[in-house]
This record gives C-alpha cells, sequence and structure tokens, in this order.
C-alpha cells in the first residue's frame, strides 16, 4: 500500500518535508514528550505538535557526560539529537514527569543551554482523583499561559474545542484502524502500524488525518498475515524501531493487539467534550489508558492486557523494557504474574532502543515462538 | 536418511551428523572470521569424517548465532530448542537442561516429547557465560581449561562481587593485588559464576532429571559448584555436552523426535 | 499462599532487645564491650554475622557511655515499634504497610500497629550480608528485576519470603523515584489490600504544598473507613509536639555539626535518626534519644573542645552510606580521624510544625514529610540538588566530599554532569563512587576502604 510506503518514510525520519515546508510558510513546532502533554492545547496556540523521538540518532555519546550509562537509552539518545542541533526546528520542548530520566532532561537541556528556548516542565499527577485533576488543570492552565505570554498569542475556548474535535477525529480513526487488527486475516502488521503512529505524531493534525483516512480505506480487503502466525500482544514504552517490530513478526508472528507509547496508549479515550474544554482535556490525560508511572491505575492496566488477549484472539504475550527503565521493570512483573495466572505464554525481552543485540533478540522471539507452538501442538493432542 | 545439525556459536563451530537413527560423526572446531566459513569448514570436517559428501546430507539444520543464511540449511532453529532437543534425544528422561555458553546461559524445560516447555536466557551482561570465565582466566594468567582443576586445589573461600562481570574483574584485581592465591580466586570465579547461573535457572521449575550442556560444562569447578548449589547431580550424557545444540539440531533435520 | 512466619523480624527485634538490655547500664555496658571487643574481633565473632553487624550497630566499643545511653533510648523505640507490629499480627490486629515517604505518625495516633516497608531496606543488616543477599535473591527469583533501586528491592524479597505481616491496607507517596513509584504498585499487587497514593508534587509553592496537604487529608479519610474508627486528632497533637521536641533536638546536634571541631556524633546522630524517624515517628523514647545526643553534643562543643581538636583532623560530608559496611563512619574516624559532619541524605532541618489547628497541623507534616531525605532533593528540579549540596558545603566547612552512590538511583545517573560541575565549584575534593549501597554482592567492604583511603592521601588529608 503506497500510503504506508510514504508514513514509513516519513516514520524514519528526523524532520520530514511537510513539517519543513510548514516551518518555511511561518508555522511554528512544538515539541513535547509523552502522552500526558495534551497536543490540544499545543494545536490551539499555534502550533504543530511534534513527538520527540529517538529516530535518526547519532549516537549517544555526545550526551555521555550529562547521563549516566545507565540511564534511558531513549533520554540518552533524544538528548544527544538535541546536542548534535537536530531539534533546532522547533520553538520549544514540552517535558513532563513521566519518569526520572525523562525529567531530568529537562534539566540537563536547560543546563547545557541547548536550543530552543522555550523549554517547559509540565509535571502531572501520578494518581487519578479529583483533586488530581485540579490540580492537572492548574497545570494545564500555567502551560497555556506561558505559551501565551512566550509566543504573544492567546489560547481561546473556541481553539481549544476546536482542537478537541480534530485530535478527537484522529483518535478515532486510529481506533478503527487498530480495531481491523482482530479480523482472522489481519490486514496490518505491528510494524506498519507503528510507523503510522510515528508518522502522525510528526505531521500537522489536518494532514494526519488525511493520511489516516487514506490507510483506513487501504486496509479493505487486504491480508498481511498468513495461518501460522502467531497473534500477539506486546506491551513496551519508548519502542521507535519499526525494524526490531519487524524482526519479531518475521520469526512467525503478528502484533494484532499493544500497550505501547505509540501506539494504543496514544490514542484510547477521546475527550469528552461536555463541559470547560481544560477539565475535559486533563480528565482524558488522566484518565486514558495508563502509563505504569500512574500509581492507582495498575489493576485497570493488567483488566486491559486480559481483554485485549480476548478480544484479539492473542496466543502469545511479549512484553519488552528498555535497559534501566524501572517503571517497565515492575510492569513487566505484574504482566508475568498476571499471564502465570491464566497459564499463558509470555515472554519479556530487555534491550536498548537502536542498540543492536538483534542476534539474542532473535534467539529469545524464535525459541518462544517455538515454545508456543509446541504447548498449542501438545494441547491440541 | 542421513541428517545434519550445525551449530555456529560465539566461540565454537560444532556439527554432528546422524544416518538412521544413529550418530556417525561429530566435530567441534574454533569459529572461523565468518559464521558461513565455520559452517562451511566443521560441515566439511564431519562429512569427510563420515565418509560422506556434502550431496548426500538429505536434511541439514543449523542453529546458534550463525544460524541464517548458511545456503545448505534447509531450517534453522533456536539453540534452546536444539539443547533441549539433543540432550532429551540421548536420555529421554531428561527435563531440565542448563546450557552455559560462550555468550549466554540459559536454563531450559523441555516436555515429554523433548520440545521446549520454558526456557530462560540470560540478558546481554556476560556474568555467568563462557566469556567472562575466559576474560578472569586471563586476568589472573591461566588457561581457560586449567580453571576448573585449578579451583580444586582450593583450601580457603573468598568473596567475589557477582553481580557483574565488570565488578568481578574489578575484585579479582584486588585479589590479586592483595597476593590472593591464584586457586582461591579460581574458585571464587567459579562460584561466582555457578551463582549467577543459580540465580537464573530457578526462574524455571527445575526438575529432578537435569544435564548441563555447553562449553562450560567442561569445567569440572563450574560443574560442581551448580551441583552443590543446586543439591542435584547433573546426569552424565553419552556425548560431549558441548555438542547438544548440533545434536538437536540433526534431530530436527532428521524428524526422529 | 505460603503461612507467614516473621522468623527474620523476630531476629531483628530480639537483637535489639538484647542491645537495649546491654545498654540500659551504660557504663557497664561500656566497659563490658570495651573488653570484649578485642577478642570478639579476633575471633571473627565465632563466624557468625548476626553478631558482626549487632556489634557494629553499637559502635563497636567506639561508643562513650553517653552515646550508649542514647543508645538505649533508640533501640527501646524500635522494640516498641517493629515488636509492636508483630504482638498485633499474632493477635490478628490490623497491621497497616506505609512506605517511607508517608507520615507515619499519623498511623501512630490511629493507634494501629503499622510497619514501614522501607524498614525491611535496613533491618536484614542485622541479621548479617548473608540475609541481605537472601532477600535479593528472593525477588531476583520470582523475577523482579535488579535494575529497581535495591533498597525498595529489599522489601519485595521479604514480602515473597512470607515474611511480613498481612495488611489491611497500604499507604504510599508518587515519590520520591521511579523505583518507589513502581514498587509501590508491585507491593499492593502482591499483598492485595485497599490502597492509597500520595501524589507528588514538583514546586515548593503554596499551591503544591496545598496539593500535598489535602492528599494527606484524604489518606486521613481513607484511613478511617478502613479502620472503621476516627483519627484521635487530639492525640496526633500530642505526638506532633513530641516530634516537634525531637526534630528541636535533631535540628540542634545537626547544627553543632557546623563548629569546628565538631561534636563527632555522626555515627550515632545520623545512623540512628533516620529508622527513628521512619519507625517510631512521636514516640517519647525517640525524643529522649535526641535529648541525650544533644547534651552529648552540647558538651563536646564546650567542655571537650581541646579533646575535640585532637581528634578531627578531617571533616567528612557524605551522601549515603553502604547498609552492609556500617561501620564506615567509625573506621574512617578510627584509620584518619575523620568525622562525618554531614549527611546530603540524613540531614535535619525539619521545621517546627503549627499544632494550633488541624489544618495547620497536616500543612506543617506536609513540609516536615517534604525535608525526608530523598524526597527533599528528588521532588523538583535538579536546583533542589544543587542547592541542598551548595548549603551543606557552606555550612558545614566538610574538607571532603564522599558521594557513595547508589548505582540505582536515577536521579542522581540522570545529572552526573551538573553534581560534578557544582562540587569542582565549591572547590571541595569529592570522591564518587558507584557503589550499591544495600547489595554487599556487588562491592566488597575491602574495595570501598580502599577508595577511600586513596582518595584521602591523593587529596593529601593525611
Amino acid at each position: 500500500m503506497e500510503i504506508l510506503k510514504e508514513l514509513e518514510t516519513i516514520a524514519k525520519q528526523n524532520v520530514n518535508t511537510t513539517l519543513e515546508s510548514a516551518r518555511s510558510n511561518g508555522k511554528k513546532i512544538m515539541g513535547y514528550f509523552c502522552s500526558y502533554v495534551p497536543e490540544e492545547v499545543i494545536h490551539a496556540a499555534g502550533f504543530i505538535p511534534y513527538r520527540m523521538r529517538a529516530v535518526e540518532s547519532p549516537g549517544t555519546s555526545l550526551g555521555d557526560t550529562y547521563f549516566a550509562p545507565s540511564i534511558c537509552s531513549f533520554v540518552r539518545h533524544c538528548f544527544s539529537k538535541a546536542l548534535n542541533g537536530d531539534f533546532d526546528f522547533l520553538d520549544g520542548v514540552i517535558f513532563m514527569n513521566g519518569c526520572d530520566h525523562n525529567r531530568r532532561m529537562h534539566d540537563n537541556w536547560r543546563y547545557a543551554k541547548i536550543k530552543p528556548e522555550f523549554l517547559y516542565m509540565l509535571p502531572v499527577p501520578h494518581v487519578v482523583s479529583d483533586a488530581s485533576t485540579q490540580k492537572y488543570m492548574n497545570e494545564i492552565k500555567k502551560l497555556a499561559r506561558a505559551m501565551e505570554t512566550e509566543f504573544d498569542v492567546t489560547i481561546t475556548a473556541r481553539a481549544l474545542e476546536d482542537a478537541i474535535i480534530l485530535y478527537n477525529k484522529k483518535r478515532d480513526l486510529l481506533t478503527r484502524i487498530y480495531e481491523n487488527r482482530k479480523k482472522k486475516e489481519v490486514p496490518i502488521k505491528g510494524s506498519e502500524f507503528l510507523s503510522i503512529m510515528l508518522a502522525i505524531t510528526a505531521l500537522p493534525i489536518d494532514i494526519a488525518i488525511e493520511k489516516l483516512e487514506l490507510v483506513l480505506k487501504g486496509l479493505e480487503g487486504r491480508v498481511v498475515s498468513s495461518d501460522d502466525d502467531l497473534r500477539l500482544f506486546m506491551a513496551a514504552v519508548c519502542t521507535e524501531e519499526i525494524e526490531h517490530m519487524e524482526l519479531i513478526e518475521n520469526s512467525g508472528g503478528i502484533v494484532v493487539a499493544d500497550k505501547i507509547c505509540l501506539g494504543r496508549s496514544h490514542f484510547h479515550t477521546l475527550v469528552e467534550l461536555k463541559d470547560d474544554p481544560i477539565r475535559a482535556i486533563a480528565k482524558r490525560y488522566l484518565t486514558h489508558l495508563s502509563c505504569p508511572r500512574m500509581m492507582d491505575d495498575m489493576r485497570r492496566r493488567m483488566a486491559y492486557m486480559h481483554d485485549e488477549i480476548k478480544e484479539y484472539n492473542v496466543d502469545a504475550i511479549i512484553v519488552e523494557k528498555l535497559e534501566f527503565c524501572t517503571l517497565m521493570a515492575g510492569e513487566t512483573f505484574l504482566y508475568k504474574n498476571e499471564a502465570g495466572k491464566i497459564d499463558f505464554p509470555i515472554l519479556s525481552l530487555d534491550r536498548e532502543l537502536f542498540g543492536g543485540g538483534t542476534g539474542q533478540i532473535k534467539t529469545r522471539v524464535q525459541a518462544f515462538f517455538e515454545q508456543v507452538r509446541n504447548i498449542k501442538e501438545m494441547s491440541q493432542n | 536418511m542421513i541428517a545434519a545439525g550445525c551449530d555456529i556459536g560465539s566461540l565454537t563451530a560444532k556439527a554432528v551428523i546422524i544416518r538412521d537413527g544413529s550418530i556417525v560423526s561429530k566435530k567441534i572446531i574454533r569459529v572461523k572470521e565468518t559464521a558461513l566459513k565455520s559452517a562451511e569448514t566443521v560441515m566439511s570436517m564431519v562429512t569427510s569424517e563420515a565418509g560422506l559428501k556434502m550431496e548426500d546430507i538429505d536434511s541439514c539444520c543449523t542453529t546458534g548465532y550463525g544460524r541464517y543464511d548458511i545456503p545448505f540449511s534447509d531450517m534453522n532453529k533456536s539453540q534452546i530448542s536444539c539443547h533441549g532437543l539433543g540432550a532429551f534425544w540421548l536420555d529421554r528422561s531428561i527435563r531440565t537442561i542448563i546450557d552455559i555458553g560462550g555468550q549466554d546461559c540459559k536454563a531450559v524445560a523441555v516436555g515429554e516429547n523433548g520440545m521446549v516447555k520454558d526456557f530462560i536466557m540470560n540478558e546481554k551482561c556476560a556474568a555467568g557465560t563462557g566469556r567472562s570465565l575466559e576474560i578472569l582466566a586471563k586476568t589472573i594468567g591461566i588457561e581457560l581449561e586449567e580453571l576448573g582443576p585449578v579451583s580444586l586445589k582450593s583450601k580457603k573461600e573468598v568473596e567475589l562481587a557477582n553481580k557483574c562481570s565488570i565488578f568481578m574483574e574489578l575484585d579479582v584485581i584486588q585479589h590479586l593485588y592483595n597476593k590472593t592465591k591464584i586457586r582461591d580466586i579460581a574458585n571464587a570465579i567459579n562460584t561466582a559464576v555457578a551463582r549467577r547461573v543459580v540465580q537464573l535457572s530457578k526462574a524455571v521449575r527445575l526438575e529432578n532429571d537435569i544435564c548441563i550442556t555447553g562449553g562450560v560444562s567442561k569445567n569440572i569447578g563450574v560443574v560442581n559448584k551448580l551441583e552443590e548449589m543446586l543439591k542435584i547431580k547433573f546426569k552424565q550424557l553419552p556425548e560431549d555436552p558441548q555438542l547438544m545444540g548440533a545434536m538437536g539440531a540433526a534431530v530436527f533435520a532428521a524428524k526422529i523426535n | 499462599m505460603e503461612a507467614v512466619s516473621y522468623d527474620y523480624l523476630d531476629n531483628v527485634v530480639n537483637i535489639w532487645r538484647f542491645g537495649r538490655k546491654l545498654t540500659k547500664h551504660p557504663y557497664l555496658a561500656y566497659f563490658n564491650i570495651k573488653y570484649f571487643a578485642p577478642p570478639m574481633i579476633k575471633l571473627n565473632f565465632f563466624n557468625r554475622a548476626e553478631l558482626k553487624f549487632a556489634f557494629e550497630s553499637i559502635g563497636q566499643g567506639q561508643l562513650s557511655p553517653q552515646e550508649l545511653k542514647a543508645m538505649y533510648y533508640c533501640l527501646d523505640a524500635l522494640v516498641e515499634s517493629v515488636g509492636g507490629v508483630l504482638a498485633a499480627a499474632r493477635n490478628n490486629e490490623p497491621v497497616v504497610w506505609f512506605d517511607y515517604t508517608v507520615p507515619s505518625i499519623i498511623l501512630n495516633a490511629f493507634g494501629v500497629a503499622s510497619i514501614c516497608t522501607s524498614m525491611v531496606s535496613k533491618t536484614p543488616n542485622y541479621l548479617g550480608a548473608d540475609c541481605l543477599i537472601e532477600h535479593f535473591e528472593a525477588a531476583e527469583n520470582a523475577g523482579v528485576s535488579s535494575e529497581i533501586c535495591s533498597m525498595t528491592r529489599l522489601p519485595l524479597g521479604a514480602v515473597l519470603m512470607n515474611q511480613m505481616p498481612k495488611p489491611v491496607a497500604l499507604l504510599t507517596t508518587a515519590q520520591p523515584c521511579d523505583s518507589g513509584r513502581t514498587v509501590s504498585q508491585m507491593l499492593d499487587y502482591l499483598a492485595d489490600a485497599p490502597s492509597f497514593v500520595i501524589d507528588s508534587i514538583y514546586d515548593k509553592d503554596e499551591e503544591s504544598i496545598g496539593h500535598y496537604s489535602a492528599d494527606i487529608m484524604a489518606m486521613i479519610e481513607f484511613l478511617e473507613k478502613i479502620l472503621d474508627r476516627k483519627l484521635d486528632w487530639d492525640k496526633l497533637k500530642t505526638h506532633v509536639e513530641e516530634l516537634n521536641l525531637f526534630n528541636y533536638y535533631l535540628r540542634e546536634v545537626s547544627q553543632m555539626h557546623r563548629a569546628i571541631p565538631s561534636p563527632g556524633l555522626g555515627f550515632i546522630f545520623l545512623e540512628s535518626s533516620w529508622p527513628l524517624r521512619l519507625f517510631a515517628s512521636g514516640y517519647p523514647s525517640a525524643t529522649k534519644f535526641g535529648k541525650t545526643i544533644y547534651d552529648i553534643g552540647k558538651q563536646r562543643i564546650t567542655k571537650d573542645l581541646h579533646k575535640r581538636k585532637k581528634e578531627e583532623k578531617i571533616r567528612v560530608m557524605i551522601s549515603g552510606a553502604p547498609m552492609y559496611f556500617m561501620d564506615i563512619y567509625l573506621w574512617m574516624q578510627k584509620e584518619f580521624h575523620a568525622y562525618v559532619v554531614a549527611d546530603y541524605l540524613v540531614q535535619t532541618a525539619n521545621p517546627e510544625i503549627d499544632t494550633s489547628t488541624r489544618e495547620s497541623m497536616i500543612r506543617g507534616l506536609a513540609i516536615d514529610n517534604l525535608h525526608l531525605g530523598m524526597l527533599r532533593q528528588s521532588h523538583g528540579p535538579v536546583e533542589f540538588i544543587i542547592e541542598d549540596i551548595e548549603n551543606l558545603i557552606d555550612e558545614y566547612s566538610p574538607d571532603c566530599l564522599i558521594f557513595c552512590g547508589n548505582i540505582h538511583c536515577k536521579h542522581k545517573k540522570s545529572v552526573p554532569k551538573i553534581i560534578n560541575d557544582t562540587c569542582k565549584k565549591t572547590g571541595v575534593p569529592t570522591l564518587n563512587m558507584s557503589l550499591d549501597l544495600f547489595d554487599p554482592r556487588a562491592n566488597s567492604e575491602d574495595t570501598i576502604k580502599k577508595q577511600i583511603k586513596d582518595f584521602f592521601i591523593n587529596n593529601g588529608l593525611v
């Protein structure tokens, strides 16, 4: 499918031509980290939200004095890119306290005096409650004020409402594409879905919607799975390497459901525009399919895994963490225990982002698939 | 039927030929500069030993890190499945296999058909692998092969960090400064590596019928320590335990499991 | 689930009880320890790790009778706290688990037995290094990643070994780090009991303190529901007044260490005040401990000044100490006349809590809580870390800084350049070690000693 090829090209680039031309036409671009920074607010302030990424990283060596090697490779790649000037095209970057590694990037970025000048830390609550929603609303308002002051713009309620409609449309389209994977004959691979996610988070929203509509149309009648493929549920955080996903799928599986930052987590739950737009946004971002950083939502995340296994007819789970990601280390323990309760096959992978080691990964994945097939055969016999 | 199994590992390449269910030849060599060259060399040696030509092989299965893109291979299987099946084929009572190779260490549980039921493999860290033993042996100035026998002469327990091979090396150097006897350091190295393997293998439910495969199975020091720590006795395999990957691959190729 | 036993906690409490008995008559204890120290060291404590560690925890014969008296109060508070939990568990009374970041004084005011899960990062140590390893291995065997901070992994080990009384509720906060956040969820999962999380805050402004206080209030409501009883606010007030006194003495002792020479109470003050704060917040014995060391400190910087001048040659500011090498302070004192005058993690600067109203008390507890080591420096931007280091250097005039680690602390590992540059700017020689502060498998005592010795020699301090 042409559109998927086009999106894959964009996914593998740090800056794409659409962004470049928007920029040359005077449009401003705002980088942001993590799924808890509201894109609607950035859009309403007149920026193109750009999800920060490690793709096309020059390696981590530039930032090695700022971060010890025991820090997550996603963060070290992004920071090295910043030192390398790869993010100079941005007008600002919004950080959030997603994890300790990411949060400290804000400190190092300021200390190293790297471009751009507008660097903002958005502290997001770690629990879901009325009080935390109120706190988060206050933080969103502070962010909005900071952008208004720095860039001399006004964020109106109308602009926020329009943004909510647009971003909900994006979420809806992504959900429809995602749900296509329920089919016995799967029309889209996990690696392709990851490409889509990387691409649309680096494009203006109207163009992203156009592309998603094309993808959805193109899926009609398309089949990319074979009968032998194992249907996989994949849980991970900052997965960006399309090749890595391909490696897994080329070993005899197909990812049909996920719990990945650049996957279901990004578009799960719509913003319910019933009351004040800021309150609606705060509610959605705090209650969407949560990251392990959220401390009182663990049981819902586990229930989500069980539901996806059933709905998407999953054969096996792959849960992967980037080395030194503490949050995902805990989450892996929970996944393994939950899978154990129903005797469900699960493989955990621990690796560096763009870190090689494919030999070992291939062996693990292949052995795991051999194990799953063996168990299946034995139970059938 | 003539079936071949070829295991191209990180330090050695191994090959086994099975004819009508019996082993006719086997070989272990140090790896060459490329996986293909290693595979070709070991296969040419093993076929000539059996008085065969490559064309005589009906089916060939490759395994190990170099298992891909070998032109004469008909299939490839993970070394985890191969080690499991190889050991099981030689002794049908085997249910758990601890394999310590050059760059990885794994514990494999197999079912009644010899196929993988569960497994655990070390992460990237080299602690608890043949590679770390090689480095540490070099640090104390003895050959890898001597590490086991030398350690048996130890009379004093000395402590060694076992969390990571770099920490281990630092501690070994510290012991050298302190003039700790080589035999005692050798013993501490084997103990530390065994402890890592024990930690790893506990993730798989160990059953009584257990054997050890891979290059490190030849280090009597590590083997003794493992038996002591796991409170088990390894079953002796009728063939060289380093050959189990190739053996399992040959069984896969012959489809006689 | 296997039957719960409390072998380890029982043994630890028994060791504390023995220590309390021993130190009840401090002069007698002083001569006994002095007399038995050399042969015990020579015989390597009959190869009994618990004897070695117990001996180290009462100062290896280097503490004065007055300090042993303080130790008596400390042990008394610990026995009361943890012994009380075990008794409650055995009588099927409710037990609440709380993380060290939770203001536990509230639980004491509720009159419910409560155990600090983070305490288990300290207690196995009283039984020797092997016990620590056993805890780690229990966690690792159950699939807990060793990338999670070792301090927080120890309680998981205890729970997985069925060594913790089953809780009716769990309390935690979203601070100070990812390890704490993730382990709290794992404990919650394993215990499968109702839990409450106090949210984290990033700033120190009024709005943030207000949010934090509101969450503490919500936690009280949660507890009232779970325990089916109302909080006794008068009792809380009494406890907080006790805590105010404890904080006062500790603040004073802390400030006495600014003097040159310092009163040299680093070991007992810094090592003991931390567990007291965690397990016995608001206990009268804890206050008596504070008062005793306050009196010793006062005496030393006035009457014993001449003696102290001879003793203190090097002033050390430390950040954390390896748990399995408890006598690091005493070893430095004995070998190099090096005295720890400030600890980046344990330093006490907790302000007085206003007990006039319920709201002021809760607000005060929130602020007190945010002064805890690790929380104080880590909940916000890097400036909190830098200010803390700069202030401590400025106020305590150390001759050197020793940063022990911890290898798993993502906060420090995320800003090594900023910390190094700050230390360089101050011109104070700095030793940066990358230790695992809790896991004895990672570093040996000898390696640590060698690094410190080399550092002192290379910087001309000895």
